[in-house]
């Protein structure tokens, strides 16, 4: 259970480490299901913004949760508009060329792990936010919406229909085994 | 995790589904493996006693610090001497200094210029209407024979009314001749008494 600012028991430095502790590889999580480039260095930043505000944050644990997960979407749409206006010139890899084919090999090793977040990635960009926010992140579906600014509606359809395209892409796969 | 997702397929009406169930609690499980690296920065906030992440600032105040030392300074040692270039003593010591420089070089300031060439020979008896005042220095004539012209004579004795002894020996010999009335003009410049007649 994350430990609320406002409690008396620990320094803030201590209640800020323990948040970090149990937030940190959650922020990376999303962050990397949604394709940042640098998902460390970005979930530093997230927390050095969180340590901010830290001290005047109300609701106990989950107000730290949702407000980490604010700061780290907010970076989320940060950085996919800067890659819109400048995108970032990378080097050709053959292994992540899409005209490539797999060998035996690597798709047996696909088969064995990884392949989830592979699957998220089908998703659309919005149902990939919502579920990797009720997921990964673990908010609820009013902090989804508060999180996206959002409304609970439309959350709760959006998560629907995300997930019976998460069904569909696994039948795929499944066939295509 | 699951509680979270379990609360998603319900509120989705797909409970029953334990394959996304399983589906989601893999993705939850691949995406909160890794364990991100704290930065220094954030590290430093972390740590109990965040004292090195002030240890820059302490650095450039010390070197503030020195800087503004160093101007100080500077400024009393110019005000030091600027009391002293205004004090009347140290003026004059500064005078005196600057006397004795120019003494040593005053030999050479005062050494006989060579005597100028005549461009007309035939000319040089006019010397004294060249020179800028007829004085002895100026007669080229008295240099290069020793013997004193006449009018050089009656100029340099006018001039030795005083009684001074005079310091080149050019114009000692001639004044002591003139005032002894004879006019015979050794040139010696000894500064010793008139030959009696």
């Amino acid at each position: 259970m994350l430990p609320d600012p406002s409690a008396h028991g620990g320094t803030s430095t201590d209640r800020f480490t323990a948040a970090y502790r149990e937030l940190a590889p959650r922020v990376l999580g999303y962050l990397r299901s949604h394709g940042v480039d640098d998902p460390e260095a970005a979930t530093n930043d997230v927390f050095l913004g969180l340590h901010a505000v830290f001290d005047s944050v109300a609701g106990g644990g989950d107000g730290v949760r949702t407000l980490t997960f604010s700061i780290a979407h907010a970076r989320l749409v940060d950085f996919h508009r800067a890659q819109a206006r400048h995108p970032r010139q990378v080097p050709f890899e053959a292994d992540d060329d899409p005209r490539r084919t797999a060998s035996a090999e690597e798709s047996a090793i696909d088969r064995v792990g990884g392949t989830a977040m592979t699957l998220l990635q089908g998703l659309g960009d919005d149902q990939r936010q919502v579920v990797s926010l009720r997921v990964i992140a673990g908010l609820s579906l009013e902090e989804t919406a508060q999180v996206m600014d959002r409304s609970v509606g439309s959350i709760k359809q959006l998560q629907r229909r995300g997930l019976e395209a998460l069904r569909a892409l696994l039948a795929r796969e499944a066939i295509d085994v | 995790m699951s509680d979270p997702i379990d609360l998603l397929l319900i509120e989705s009406e797909l409970e029953h589904d334990t394959v996304l169930h399983d589906l989601l609690a893999e993705i939850e499980h691949e995406a909160t493996a890794a364990r991100p690296m704290p930065s220094p920065e954030l590290s430093a906030l972390m740590s109990p006693r965040p004292v090195a992440a002030h240890r820059p600032r302490r650095h450039s105040f010390s070197g503030r610090s020195a800087v503004i030392t160093g101007v100080v300074v500077i400024g009393v040692l110019g005000l030091g001497a600027t009391a002293a270039a205004a004090s009347p003593e140290v003026r004059s010591a500064i005078g005196a200094g600057v006397a004795a420089i120019a003494h040593v070089f005053q030999p050479a300031l005062d050494a006989p210029e060579p005597a100028p060439t005549p461009r007309h020979p035939a000319a040089g008896t006019d010397a004294p209407s060249t020179g800028p005042s007829g004085g002895p220095t100026a007669d080229p004539t008295a240099d290069a024979t020793g013997e004193p012209s006449p009018s050089a004579d009656a100029t340099a004795g006018a001039d030795d009314h005083s009684g001074s002894s005079g310091k080149s020996g050019d114009g000692d010999g001639n004044g002591k001749g003139n005032q002894s009335g004879h006019g015979n003009g050794t040139g010696q410049g000894n500064g010793g008494p008139a030959p009696t007649p």
